[in-house]
């Protein structure tokens, strides 16, 4: 066994030439299908990233039947004790209550409809980033009895910091819910849905105001990487009976996981493609290295060398050239992977602007992770055995009085 | 003559050269297929929210965009929704009524755009009323009917038959309390649209509202999207003072994401030619690598060294544009083909319709994909010819020629 090892070692090294060419071109291979495949993933990735930290979190638990019927009689009582065994739960970054509800706005002769969020300020800027959007006024307090007005809304309205609008709506089991509350602060998204519709009150003062004292309908979970996620769900689902649900992002936003899936299932026919391109490549240049030495391989079956054994000998020789492609692929693609994971692409001009405007940053940004690595590496290592087989059964064919005429 | 050389140079070795050029061609031809049916698919879901709600044009007046209240409905709004009807390339044109309002059951409440229409025209206009999943559109004798989306209906506990309680503003600004009662619920592709739209007809609202009929949007559909431009144009110079959209600017998250599409699938093909180009840079190398003997005599006998490596570099040229003719030709012609007729894909119905997507799909390919094509692969051919065409350059006629 060690005798075919070094020998097909020493045959591959024997015409240098030509096996770093064939190296090469299972090489790029790797190296492209990664590029494609890690900036695919990435753009999942950052979308997720920006979808939940805009407004949803990674996990959400409200009461049963709550996120169907939106309604504050299916409002919950949560104590302190199990919101801290939450965040003791490894990789939880962050968990912040809400007391959400549709209600309507006035001021003046103008109504509109808001979604009102009662939120503790801290927890909630944490998450979301809620005191970098104000653009005017100051930010809430857990004490304060004022209303934050995403600017849209402000400005449909026409008012201002130090207006009082009126707020109508529907309370805690059906009780009437009105007010009339000073405008502390006007905070501006870049989502234009959200821009028109958020309005925010500290969560003492809207509990009270709903009629819901102690009740939240949304206690909202940040994870510091998606990765983690399926743990962490399974650690706080066994926190909650099924009076309870327990949901992730993607139950929350199926608009965007049927998104991705759709990418993905066209990212992954391109993938297929490039493979077979790839493919023909490879077979290519292992047809053209085969024929090279067709009068080689006829000398050594007339003196004696069984086919079989030959055929073992290119066989291990296939596997060390497929090796060394995917490896070298492998190495070089993770500092270039690592770079544009640290610097994505930036993109330009009208685009970056359109991006901007949903709220998104400017970027192509790529996934490094172990995953992709494994996947491609496997995947291409497969294709490339595949083609440089190629030598086994042009061995069986061979007729030796004629090849070695050649 | 170097270019008779090359070309019988190619064919040599024809299986060297079939490979390669099969590789090209290949490539070529599913880089473009699956372009256009990316674009083909993107066409679909824009039909589908054209059809659905959007219409091709439509008309409100320069102060509702900002501030969507009933007070900023079109003056004369019915007459002038009368006169573009006239106009020969226009199908049907409907007048609503645009509320923003809350919807409340015994259970639950939720912010709804409330639209009142008069269901014949509405019908002509978009095809909402395919749509509908449970009860009818708008044929009852039932007062005040109402159609709802199926999410909005879930969320708010609605069945069939069930009453609603709308609450919005009258142009007076004094709040309304209206009853309507379900007899239609649809579901679209959209579940966004789904859950945050309700119908009534405009009759019933200018009764609860004790209101003239007035109407805040005109939405036109056209007899054919290539007349577009010119009824676009047309409208705005005769109702300057109002604010006249065709669906691009109605809907910029499309144009974005098509813009998005369009620049990755240009880094898609541009990976495909890069894959395409090492394997063309490979077989020239080995077919270099074979013949240095060959150039050794060839220079030998008088050939310049100039020649010898234009010689190369055509031979990679036309290797790499014959594959890529050959590659758009069969592309072009697939995509031609299914343009017109269309790719079914019902034995997917359940998953696209998930996804919001027609089952029939067709390829589409605008014109300037093919050139942008023809450019990438003349640079992919320089750049695949630059490193063999050198090794020639380099090569000692005494010592090449007796290398074997």
């Amino acid at each position: 066994m060690k005798t075919y090892l070094l020998l097909a070692w020493r045959n591959l090294w024997r015409n240098k030439r030509r096996t770093l060419i064939a190296a090469a071109s299972v090489f790029f291979a790797v190296l492209l299908a990664l590029l494609m495949r890690s900036m695919q993933e990435g753009s999942y990735d950052y979308m997720i990233e920006a979808s939940v930290s805009m407004y949803t979190g990674y996990i959400q638990i409200h009461r049963d039947e709550y996120w169907e019927k939106r309604s504050i009689d299916k409002s919950m009582e949560v104590g302190d004790k199990i919101v801290k065994e939450i965040e003791a739960i490894e990789n939880v970054t962050l968990v912040t209550p809400r007391l959400e509800s549709f209600s309507l706005i006035s001021f003046g002769n103008t109504t509109k409809v808001a979604s009102i969020i009662g939120i503790e300020p801290g927890q909630e800027n944490r998450m979301t980033k809620l005191k970098n959007k104000l653009i005017k006024g100051k930010y809430l307090t857990p004490d304060s009895k004022g209303i934050l007005l995403s600017e849209g809304l402000a400005e449909l309205l026409k008012v201002d910091i130090g207006d009082s609008i009126v707020l109508y709506g529907q309370g805690y089991h059906g009780v009437t819910a009105a007010d009339r509350i000073p405008i502390e602060g006007i905070v501006k998204f870049t989502l234009p849905e959200l821009n028109k519709s958020m309005a925010y009150l500290s969560m003492n003062y809207s509990q009270w105001l709903y009629s819901a004292p102690e009740r939240i309908t949304t206690l909202s979970v940040m994870i510091n990487h998606i990765d983690n996620l399926q743990e962490v769900y399974e650690k706080v689902d066994d926190l909650f009976d099924d009076k309870y649900e327990v949901m992730t992002w993607s139950e929350m936003m199926p608009e965007l996981v049927q998104g991705i899936e759709i990418d993905n299932a066209g990212g992954i026919i391109m993938l297929g493609i490039l493979y077979v391109i790839i493919g023909f490549g490879i077979f290519g240049t292992v047809m053209m290295m085969t024929a090279e030495r067709t009068k080689e391989f006829g000398i050594l079956i007339s003196i004696g060398l069984k086919k079989g054994k030959l055929a073992f000998i290119s066989f291990l020789e296939s596997i060390f050239l497929a090796f060394i492609g995917v490896a070298a692929g492998v190495l070089v693609s993770i500092p270039v992977l690592y770079y544009f994971h640290q610097n994505p692409i930036e993109l330009t001009g009208q685009m970056a602007d359109m991006a901007l405007s949903y709220g998104l940053d400017p970027i192509l940004p790529f996934r490094f992770a172990p995953n992709i690595f494994v996947d491609q590496f496997l995947t291409v290592f497969v294709i490339g055995l595949v083609s440089v087989s190629y030598p086994l059964f042009f061995i069986r064919k061979l007729k030796p009085v004629e090849a070695m005429r050649k | 003559m170097l270019l008779t050389l090359a070309w019988k140079n190619i064919w040599r070795n024809k299986k060297r050269s079939l490979i390669i050029l099969t590789a090209i061609a290949l490539g070529l031809w599913a880089g473009l297929f699956s372009v256009a049916i990316s674009i083909g698919v993107w066409e679909a879901t824009i039909n589908s929210t054209i059809d659905r709600n959007l219409s091709h044009i439509q008309i409100h007046t320069k102060e509702f965009k900002d501030e969507k209240l009933i007070s900023n409905y079109i003056p004369d709004g019915n007459t002038i929704a009368d006169d573009i009807r006239k106009d020969k390339r226009i199908k049907e044109v409907s007048g609503r009524v645009l509320i923003e309002g809350m919807a409340s059951s015994p259970t639950s409440s939720s912010g709804v755009n409330i639209i009142g229409i008069n269901p014949e025209n509405e019908k002509e206009v978009t095809s909402i009323s395919s749509y509908i999943e449970e009860g009818k559109f708008f044929e009852t004798e039932k007062r005040n009917p109402a159609l709802i989306g199926k999410k909005l209906a879930d969320k708010l506990g609605l069945k069939l038959g069930s009453k609603i309680v709308l609450t919005f503003q009258n142009i007076d600004t004094t709040l309304n309390y209206a009853a309507f009662r379900i007899t239609g619920i649809f579901k679209t592709e959209s579940t966004n649209f789904d859950q945050s739209h309700l119908f009534v007809k405009n009759t019933d609202l200018y009764k609860t509202m004790e209101s003239e009929p007035i109407i805040s949007e005109i939405a036109i559909r056209l007899n054919s999207s290539d007349d577009l431009n010119f009824v676009y144009s047309k409208l705005q110079l005769d109702y300057s003072s109002l604010k006249v959209e065709t669906w691009k600017q109605l809907a910029p998250e499309l144009e974005f994401t098509y813009e998005m599409l369009i620049l990755e699938l240009e880094i898609f093909l541009g990976i495909i030619l890069a894959a395409l180009l090492f394997g063309i840079t490979n077989t020239m190398l080995m077919s270099v690598m074979d013949r240095i003997r060959e150039f050794g005599v060839l220079m030998a006998v008088g050939m310049k060294r100039v020649r010898v490596f234009f010689l190369i570099l055509i031979e990679t040229f036309v290797l790499s544009i014959f594959g890529g003719i050959v590659g758009m030709l069969l592309g072009g012609i697939t995509i031609w083909y299914l343009s017109d007729k269309g790719i079914d894909l019902s034995i997917f119905a359940e998953g696209l319709n998930a996804y919001g997507m027609p089952t029939q799909m067709y390829p589409v390919l605008p014109l300037y994909f093919y050139f942008v094509l023809i450019l990438m692969i003349i640079i992919t051919a320089i750049i695949a010819a630059i490193y063999p065409s050198i090794k020639t350059i380099k090569l000692m006629p005494a010592k090449a020629i007796r290398t074997y």
